[in-house]
């Protein structure tokens, strides 16, 4: 039986606009993710899937519904406790990279783990291990400015992977990318996420990749607001 | 990577915004840095020099504080002459340990020439407590008519003159220069004392000089005049002398103007005036060590008492009195200094809150990779902290060095000895810079706290 690493039930989230109303920003009766497993989520623009993704890290707190990332709860708890269970669980891998511009490719990915547990592990070493997997080792001392879109992406990746979560969230990684740099990326990140027995959940509207996911699931517009 | 690594990261990021804010607190620990120490320096300088002498015997109608500093820091002068008389009666006094004569007035390219006995270099300690005997390079000039000098380390440094070069000196600070012609044959180790200045010779010389000689020849008729007329009239009114002369001449001192003996000349070419030189000139005051410092208010009210023609003062009485008045200028300077600091330190806040703006989407990837708000808040202190503690410490260098710098420029200038040396007060500066820092970081802090992520990592949907 496969360990489960996203449980996700009748999460809802609504947003208010300028006129004082809500409306339903997510609605996503069910999700279930196992550790090893990678899940691509298709859906079209204003579907909420980057908001699903800020839900499940924990960055936006949910309205209804329960998300458990790891077997914990985060909905229902604290901003700091949903941070600690970002910090403990989820690599979070973004659009645009993230990159912090005043540190080194190594830094970079060293930050992500500067805030979880140590688990015996040493945040620099395991740091260098991650960037030598995505073919990095002779780029740790540049800056993001430095390097290559496709660099920085490898970057964004190996700080997503390095500290072994439990869960990779992926938002449109490759929507920055070509074709040829595209199917790299996602190469990579499919052999270091199951390397890593992480749980992949990534979403994105390129068919291209989305056929490369034994899994895939659609994040339907959610119907109807509340005044 | 620690909080502190991250906070260094995010001040060399923004590498001009802190170095600007680094040096405004760098200025404000420096100029308070500098000026307690010009402060605290000239005190202890004024202080130390002050305890040279137990006291010092100068002209009647001159001023206690001028008859100190011409004597004991070489500015001004005494305001008058007193009877070479006094000198000897000291020297005598069974009290008395050193009674060290000074007579000044001539100058070698701005030093002053002081015109003394060897007894001035044993009586006079260098700061660390060693008689100034010790740090003459050469040897010490011989009392007596012999044409020597021995240099303070500034003068001779000024004037360019080594052991064995002769000089002559000009009358005043003008251009007149006497014939007569010194050698050195002695130069001191700057000994951190208004003595560097010096240019120290034998006070028999000082007589010698044929300029004085002319003048004293005057002053000597005048003098001879005076005793005459008073003598004259004590007869008249049937007053018996006990033969005590000083007690004459005692009178006609009172009559002497300011710097009148340097208009004196040697009574030894004068028929009547064999020993009219000392007598005639006179000197300008008398350093007195004592036996023992308990004696000075015993040999202070004996003279006192004597209502004769010196007073005695007491020198470091004269400087705390002069301190007690200028010290609370120096404070409230102090104070005023100190208040940069406070406000280099408003401006790093300002600094640092203006630039969580720009921040917030660093702020926001931090948090998404896993950083608590405890720990950006921690982020931002630092960096007010570090940028606090490293302006201080190096306004702490900066202040220290200035110090050092202007050092010597003010021990020729005024004779005051400013020492550099870290102390406590540069613990007192980075103790207050790291509560400063701590305090000045809260706001920004604050404000990067409440900094939404999911709307600074990217735009809703």
């Amino acid at each position: 039986m496969p360990e489960p690493a996203l449980h996700v039930r009748d999460l809802k989230k609504w947003y208010r606009d300028p006129e004082g109303g809500r409306f339903l920003a997510v609605d996503l009766p069910s999700l279930d993710v196992s550790r090893g497993e990678a899940l691509a989520m298709r859906g079209e623009s204003g579907s909420g899937k980057t908001t699903l993704l800020n839900l499940i890290a924990g960055i936006l707190p949910a309205d209804e519904g329960a998300i458990e990332v790891g077997g914990t709860r985060i909905t229902g708890r604290s901003e700091t406790q949903r941070d600690r269970v970002r910090a403990e669980h989820i690599g979070y891998l973004f659009q645009t990279f993230n990159l912090l511009p005043g540190l080194t490719a190594l830094e970079n990915v060293q930050v992500g783990m500067s805030f979880r547990p140590r688990r015996g592990v040493a945040p620099r070493k395991a740091a260098r291990e991650a960037l030598d997997r995505v073919g990095l080792s002779d780029r740790r001392s540049h800056k993001p400015a430095q390097l290559s879109v496709g660099q920085q992406q490898r970057v964004a990746i190996a700080r997503a992977l390095a500290g072994h979560p439990t869960l990779v969230l992926a938002d449109e990684p490759t929507s920055n990318l070509d074709r040829a740099r595209a199917e790299q990326c996602m190469d990579l990140l499919l052999a270091f996420a199951e390397e890593s027995n992480a749980a992949l959940l990534v979403v994105t509207h390129d068919e291209g990749l989305v056929g490369r996911f034994e899994r895939v699931e659609h994040l339907a517009v959610p119907v109807g607001s509340q005044a | 990577m620690t909080i502190l690594g991250l906070a260094w990261r995010s001040i060399k990021q923004r590498k001009l915004a802190s170095i600007l804010t680094g040096v405004s607190i760098a200025l404000g620990v420096a100029l308070t840095i500098a000026v307690v120490a010009l402060r605290d320096g000239a005190q202890n300088s004024y202080h130390d020099t002050a305890r040279g002498y137990d006291c010092i015997l100068g002209p009647t109608h001159g001023s206690t504080l001028d008859i100190v500093l011409n004597t004991m820091f070489h500015v001004g002068d005494t305001g008058g002459t007193i009877p070479w008389d006094e000198f000897e009666a000291a020297k005598r006094d069974e009290m008395v340990k050193f009674a060290v004569p000074y007579a000044v007035g001539d100058m070698l390219r701005g030093h002053h020439v002081v015109g003394t006995s060897t007894d001035m270099f044993r009586a006079l300690m260098d700061p660390e407590g060693a008689a100034l005997l010790d740090s003459i390079r050469g040897r010490l000039f011989k009392d007596g008519k012999h044409f020597e000098a021995v240099l303070g380390s500034i003068a001779a440094a000024n004037t360019g003159l080594v052991n064995g070069r002769r000089f002559r000196v000009t009358h005043g600070v003008g251009l007149v220069e006497h014939g007569e012609e010194w050698t050195v044959v002695g130069v001191m180790r700057p000994t951190g004392t208004p003595v560097d200045r010096g240019v120290f010779v034998p006070i028999e010389t000082f007589y010698e000089v044929e300029g004085h000689k002319a003048g004293a020849e005057d002053v000597g008729k005048r003098r001879k005049e005076r005793a005459q007329k008073r003598a004259e009239e004590e007869k008249a009114h049937g007053h018996a002398h006990d033969g005590d002369d000083d007690h004459g001449d005692h009178g006609d001192e009172h009559d002497h103007g300011d710097g009148d003996e340097h208009d004196h000349g040697d009574g030894d070419d004068h028929e009547g005036h064999k020993h009219g030189t000392k007598e005639e000139l006179g000197l300008s005051a008398i350093g007195i060590r004592l036996k023992s410092p308990i004696l000075r208010l015993r040999y202070v009210a004996d003279i006192r008492n004597d209502r004769g023609p010196v007073q005695a003062v007491i020198p470091q009485d004269q400087i705390r009195e002069l301190f007690d008045v200028i010290s609370p200028i120096g404070k409230l300077l102090t104070w005023i200094v100190a208040l940069m600091i406070v406000v280099a330190g408003v401006g790093t806040m300002v600094s640092l809150y203006n630039t969580i703006a720009g921040r917030r989407r660093e702020i926001a990837i931090l948090r998404a990779v896993g950083a608590r708000p405890h720990h950006v808040f921690a982020i931002i202190v630092s960096e007010a902290l570090l940028l606090c503690l490293l302006g201080g410490l190096f306004g702490i260098l900066l202040g220290h060095g200035t110090v050092i710098l202007v050092a010597p420029y003010l021990l020729e200038k005024a004779g005051v000895f400013v020492g550099g040396g870290f102390g406590s007060l540069d613990a007192w500066i980075l103790g207050v810079l790291a509560v400063l820092g701590l305090l000045v970081g809260l706001l920004p802090a604050w404000q990067g706290l409440r900094t939404p992520v999911a709307a600074n990592l990217h735009p809703t949907e």
